[in-house]
């Protein structure tokens, strides 16, 4: 059918196809759903992924189109949740800033060889050190698609970051925290590993996993959030 | 690495810099103290990175508090540094014997997984930490000493 889409542009043939595809759009909305969009949002988010992977397939890559169209869809769910990232409404020049601050980050380090202190990125950000801490304190209510782990390209990560490996390094650590470990995607268990157990710096994991370092420090926050939401510890949002 | 011994016995009792903060032992609050440490952090010149573990930290010694006192109350942070980049961290909780909110007791056992977690999480994070109870009054503290800059 795809064939014969490319050949005559049928527009009866494309909505036909695209109506045979929403199912999948359902389907992989629906992993998202507890993440603070409702689910008819997401599926239309999804449905309109559908359309444009329908209108950008090309049969004769030799790739089915569920696996293309999944990676669109995907793509386009993990977009929309990076655009509509602030969990907590923060003001728009500390969303802005908080951004800049990232990059900042990432760049003087390179540049300095070294982590900047909040002075040097309050320079080159041409801001004060109390707007940059001000904007990093907001920026942990950054809800970002990195806290999501559904997209192909993510899987075999902790495989990589050796994970599944014999051992986490320290025996008790596993035993107390495995029950609790499982409710995190698998990146951010890799992240608490390293951070905690193997006592890597948060820069030498965005360095390994390639991340940014603040990306880093978004995702232990929520992580070790998480966990201590799992052991009780707290019961209202901080 | 934990120690027993007691904050003001330990740490900082000459430091030239000090920042006090008393606030209401509940987690929406501890904002403030996690700000507070990256503020201080940042006086004493040091790194985004360390600034950023200060912060981490600071949340993990007020949650700490919490969790083994129990019910409610109010903590008071002390932060205290020197020219020489040592920034040590008192917190202190004194419960108000009312029960938590949910009715359940939060005390924690010092085997418990929570407890483990936490000393885990402090042994990465800071160079020394340490905690005790005396006298119904909870009390943990931990110290960093400012990374020094081999490249520029």
């Amino acid at each position: 059918m795809f064939v014969e889409l490319a050949r005559t542009g049928d527009a009866g043939l494309r909505s036909e196809l695209i109506e045979a595809h929403i199912g999948l759009a359902e389907h992989l909305a629906r992993r998202f759903v507890y993440r603070g969009e409702s689910y008819d949002d997401l599926v239309q988010v999804a449905s309109i992924a559908v359309i444009k992977a329908v209108d950008r397939f090309d049969p004769d890559r030799g790739v089915e189109f569920t696996t293309f169209a999944t990676t669109t869809i995907l793509g386009e769910l993990k977009r929309h949740f990076r655009d509509k990232g602030w969990a907590i409404r923060a003001p728009r020049r500390l969303q802005e800033l908080y951004l800049h601050l990232n990059q900042s980050v990432a760049s003087l380090s390179q540049e300095l060889r070294r982590s900047p202190t909040i002075a040097e990125l309050a320079a080159d950000t041409g801001t004060t050190e109390e707007q940059v801490l001000e904007a990093l304190e907001a920026g942990q209510s950054y809800r970002s698609t990195s806290l999501d782990s559904a997209g192909p390209d993510e899987q075999g990560l902790g495989s990589r970051l050796g994970v599944e490996a014999e051992g986490m390094g320290v025996a008790e650590w596993r035993t107390v925290l495995e029950p609790h470990l499982q409710a995190l995607p698998e990146r951010e268990q890799a992240i608490l590993r390293l951070r905690f157990v193997d006592g890597l710096t948060q820069s030498e994991i965005a360095a390994q996993i390639g991340l940014s370092q603040m990306h880093v420090s978004r995702l232990l926050v929520h992580s070790l959030k998480t966990l201590r939401e799992s052991f009780g510890d707290l019961d209202e949002e901080s | 690495m934990t120690s027993p011994m007691p904050a003001p016995e330990t740490v900082g009792t000459d430091s030239p810099h000090r920042v006090e903060l008393a606030l209401e032992a509940d987690a929406q609050m501890l904002f403030l103290a996690r700000m507070t440490g990256a503020a201080v952090a940042a006086r004493a010149d040091f790194d985004f990175e360390q600034v950023e573990d200060l912060r981490l930290a600071v949340d993990e010694l007020c949650i700490r508090l919490m969790s083994t006192g129990g019910g409610t109350g109010r903590i008071t942070l002390l932060f205290q540094w020197n020219d020489e980049g040592i920034l040590d961290v008192t917190g202190t909780l004194v419960p108000d014997g009312s029960p938590s909110t949910d009715g359940h007791d939060r005390r924690l056992s010092p085997a418990a997984p929570s407890v483990e977690l936490s000393e885990r999480i402090l042994d990465a994070l800071v160079d020394d930490h340490g905690g005790d109870t005396i006298g119904g009054v909870h009390k943990g503290w931990l110290r960093m000493r400012r990374r020094e800059r081999s490249a520029s």
